[in-house]
């Protein structure tokens, strides 16, 4: 351990305590490791690590429970890990105006049980929830397949404080709806992946608990026919609250309940919320929606929790009225909470089962809705072309791709090519999201599209003119 | 004054005929709907974004500073010249340039009237969600703006929430996009920062709008009290019985008197308070919904409710809500609207206090406002030929913002910080916060030449400085 190292330990250990300063954690980003891991228990702490990382010039990189550590270029300098799983207190939960503050190191999961014993509902999704904190979240702007209905981050996110590589804490927005009051740089620091600040506590919207959710789970035997599927859905009066696609790898990778589905299919997973009737009659529509261009398959419904007003639990049905729909599609239900809480679980956690099966490389399409479509059949003839193996979910709703892959290192980057060269012509972006293989040789974000870099650049250099946090790991190497 | 050299060149970019510099013409520009005025140097029309930049590239070479204007019933000041300059007006960029329904976007030029949106693809079956009072009058540009808000915005947002990405003249004339019709953009959410920074950023040129299906059904409804307590407590009961309504719209009854001496919408002269509900979505279970909300307000002291059975009955109801402001000309020659918003269950209280204020001034106080998201809006009416009134109604009226700020709200919900309420920033943020908001701006526009002296206090620029005509 060089003094210089020796000097730093001693410095933080004043501030944090000796138990919070671990030397040479067993943590790489991107192959580099840090002399130091930091774990501090308050605001004040942080602010104190950060003001004494930015005089000495050290590299700082802020994590929670690490599920996204491995999105962004290789680091520049890296000196300090700074676990902020240490602040996991809510700040202001306030039920009746629902709004909840909590700090950046709770977890995703405790924050969603929390409000639910009150009825409310966290409208942030994530992946990994039972690992994930909200700052991490905030800071990735990483949602889930609800998003579809309830938006993504920046939609939900009232306020956040920051503390300043400085080392001073402030605070943007504040927790109404409406506000107006200055610059919306609570907007800048969603998905700003700690270059600008480290994120220390956010301020969520909550919404009253939908009063039933249920799953539609349909299997298809082409992609151009949940491509018309999507479609219809979308140009309806319909309202779920996320329409999922699996592709048949990624179908592989589901247990539970909707792996009964035939091998080799396409599997449609549509989340409904709201009201009893309002649910049922989207499940029937969209029944005979998936019957007319799929006929002869079996849909699943999977009912949440729900008693109707003026009857016992035990006389709890989930009325599958699809029934009446005919010979035209069997329908099968399934009827318990738990059963829809662990199908999303697993759709939640789709990128790390895909990874242990072997897909090490996981990448993010984004582009305008209907474009999403022609990605997937792009990825599915680039991956055939090349010999890769791909396995893929869509958030149909949002525009989304996600993308895992395995096969030759030379192979995968061809396949990643293709995909950012189209994306980009249909004015989208494909992002790296894991990048162990190539460690720098692959543009992680891909040149700047629809951003002015000198923008971000600018900004940069007003917030952390020393360079502390994730240093060369964003957009444009910044 | 700006120089004669300059005026030669902005007319070389736009002609002879689209630059306006004497005073005479120039007087129509010193103002919008806020109570203060200032002279710009030279009005501009532009019809393109090139135009924009040609014109905006001038003003740096000539160190002069531009404000863009639009359709300018601004509320706060956001588009007054306070250091003179160059107005450069939008009014002919009001082109729909794509309708693409595919993908559920839409993108529009800045100066497009927010109603004209929504009428441009009602018969695809679309609109677009934010939808402010005054959105036959107000364009899409100044939303940005502003990032107004509107009856809707409990469910649906503001118009941050549908603003995907833009055309931008950067203050240094550049013209750049950001974000786009994909919803996920790699990099800063520039965007996000763009909306509701008020033109001191640069100018908005094009705009993609999110666009959604319009619901199956509509359920409106009007609830008429005796006090504005038991509107409130109804308000509060529906939210608590995990019903989202798409609006839930209060009126006091200085405005309820308002609204009928210039509209006749229907409303009981004697109510304390009348609130407006609407439900949208599925058909299904929409009438138990509504069913439901009547029982809550009836459990609420309610003295009658309305539910309207057809689309004419629906629009009725509305016009009173939406003619609200421009009612009030009948009770006050003028009157300074307070942006605040509070926590929901803070507004009996904070309305009470604002009540109080009024009093304490001898000044009176109607109040028309979004219940279900926190945003009061408090009109303290006044004659602005007596002096003594105007210095009382602006005391008045940050003595409102403070109280929202104490309330844990904001001075601000949807009109914008503009020079109005520069100096109320101080109650919600500290001098620390500010800096970091102001980086914002430097890095955007390190020459101070886009709007100056607006939003932070620290950039306001004193009323002896400004040239007032």
């Amino acid at each position: 351990m060089s003094p210089k190292t020796e000097s730093y330990t001693a410095a933080l250990t004043g501030i944090v305590g000796k138990d919070a300063v671990e030397e040479k954690p067993q943590v790489t980003v991107a192959g580099k490791s840090p002399s130091l891991r930091v774990r501090p228990k308050s605001v004040e702490e942080v602010g104190k690590v950060l003001a004494f990382a930015n005089e000495n010039g050290l590299g700082v990189i802020p994590t929670g429970s690490g599920t996204k550590l491995e999105t962004g270029n290789p680091p520049e300098k890296f000196d300090l890990l700074l676990d902020l799983t240490g602040l996991d207190q809510i700040v202001e939960y306030d039920a009746e105006n629902l709004t909840i503050a909590a700090q950046a190191g709770v977890r995703v999961k405790d924050l969603v049980e929390l409000v639910t014993k009150d009825e409310l509902f966290f409208p942030v999704d994530p992946a990994f929830p039972g690992e994930a904190t909200i700052g991490g979240v905030v800071a990735t702007s990483d949602n889930g397949p609800k998003r579809f209905q309830h938006g993504n981050l920046r939609d939900v996110v009232l306020g956040v404080k920051v503390v300043l590589p400085n080392g001073e804490l402030v605070k943007f927005g504040g927790r109404t709806i409406k506000n107006v009051s200055g610059y919306d740089v609570t907007k800048m620091m969603i998905g700003s992946m700690g270059i600008l600040g480290v994120i220390v506590e956010a301020t969520f919207r909550l919404l009253p608990e939908p009063q039933r959710e249920d799953i539609l789970v349909h299997a298809f035997p082409k992609l151009s026919e949940v491509t018309k599927l999507a479609g219809q859905v979308l140009d309806s009066v319909l309202v779920p609250s996320s329409l999922e696609l699996l592709s048949p790898a990624a179908r592989k990778l589901i247990k539970g309940v909707a792996s009964d589905f035939a091998v080799g299919e396409y599997l449609l997973v549509v989340g409904l919320e709201g009201h009893p009737d309002a649910v049922v009659r989207q499940e029937q529509d969209l029944t005979s929606m998936c019957a007319n261009l799929a006929p002869n398959r079996t849909a699943l419904v999977v009912g949440g929790d729900y008693v109707a007003e003026g009857k016992e639990a035990s006389e709890r049905e989930v009325t599958c009225q699809i029934h009446d729909h005919g010979e035209a599609c069997n329908c099968e239900t399934v009827t318990d909470q738990a059963t829809v809480d662990s199908l999303w679980e697993e759709i939640y956690n789709l990128e790390r089962t895909a990874k242990e099966a072997g897909y090490a490389v996981a990448a993010k399409v984004a582009v305008p809705l209907a474009q999403v479509w022609e990605m997937a059949a792009a990825a599915e003839k680039s991956a055939a072309a090349n010999g890769v193996q791909i396995a893929y979910k869509i958030s149909a709703g949002n525009g989304l791709l996600n993308l895992y892959m395995q096969g030759d290192n030379e192979k995968v980057l061809a396949v990643l090519e293709d995909l950012r060269t189209l994306a980009q012509k249909r004015e989208g972006s494909l992002v790296l999201k894991s990048t162990p293989l190539f460690n720098g040789s692959f543009e992680v974000w891909g040149e700047p599209q629809g951003t002015h870099i000198s923008l971000i650049r600018a900004t940069k250099a007003k917030y952390d003119p020393n360079g502390v946090l994730n240093v060369g790991r964003y957009v444009g190497r910044i | 004054m700006i120089d004669q050299s300059v005026i030669q060149e902005l007319k070389g970019i736009v002609g002879e005929d689209n630059v306006l510099h004497n005073k005479a013409d120039l007087q129509t520009y010193e103002y919008d709907a806020y109570l203060e005025k200032s002279l710009p140097d030279a009005v501009v029309f532009v019809n393109s974004a090139q135009e924009v930049s040609d014109v905006v590239k001038v003003a740096n070479r000539a160190q002069v500073p531009f404000v863009a204007r639009g359709r300018a019933t601004n509320l706060s000041g956001g588009v007054l010249a306070m250091r003179q300059g160059i107005v450069i007006e939008l009014a002919r960029m009001d082109r729909i340039i794509d309708i693409d329904i595919e993908n559920q976007r839409m993108i529009v030029e800045p100066a497009i009237y927010n109603l004209e949106v929504t009428g441009a693809i009602d018969n695809l079956g679309y609109y677009y969600a934010p939808d402010p009072a005054s959105g036959k009058a107000c364009s899409i540009g100044g939303n940005v703006g502003e990032d107004a808000g509107g009856p809707h915005c409990f469910k649906y947002g503001v118009t941050s929430n549908h603003v995907l990405g833009m055309e931008v003249v950067l203050p240094d004339g550049e013209i750049t996009w950001l974000g786009g019709k994909a919803l996920d953009t790699p990099g800063l959410d520039l965007t996000g920062v763009f909306v509701g920074s008020e033109g001191t950023l640069g100018i908005a040129t094009k705009l993609v709008l999110r666009i959604l299906h319009k619901p199956e059904a509509v359920k409106t409804m009007l609830a008429v009290y005796d006090s504005i307590d038991d509107a409130s407590s109804s308000v509060s009961a529906i939210v608590s019985h995990k019903m989202v309504p798409a609006t839930l719209e209060m009126m006091d009854n200085l405005v309820i008197q308002a609204i009928e001496q210039s509209m006749a919408a229907g409303f009981p002269l004697d109510a304390a308070a009348v609130l407006l509900i609407e439900l949208d979505g599925l058909k299904d279970g929409m009438e138990e919904m509504a069913d439901k909300i009547v029982e809550i307000c009836k459990e609420n002291n309610v003295r009658e409710i309305k539910v309207a059975t057809c689309e004419a009955e629906r629009a009725a109801l509305w016009k009173g809500r939406k003619g609200a402001f421009g009612a009030i000309a009948r009770l006050s020659p003028n009157y300074l609207v307070a942006d605040g918003t509070v926590p929901r269950t803070k507004l009996p209280e904070t309305l009470r206090m604002c009540r109080e204020i009024g009093d304490k001034y001898g000044l009176r106080v109607a109040n028309v406002f979004h219940a279900g998201d926190g945003n009061l809006h408090p009109l303290i009416l006044f004659d602005s030929r007596n002096p003594e009134d105007k210095e009382k109604v602006l005391k008045a009226g940050m003595e409102m913002l403070q109280v929202c700020a104490d309330m844990g709200g904001t001075v601000s919900g949807e009109h914008g910080v503009g020079i109005e309420k520069a100096m109320a920033m101080y109650m919600v943020y500290n001098e620390k916060d500010l800096l970091a908001q102001e980086w914002v701006k430097e890095a955007w526009d390190p020459q101070d030449l886009a709007n100056p002296g607006k939003i932070l206090p620290q950039r306001l620029i004193k009323r002896e400085e400004a040239h007032v005509s």
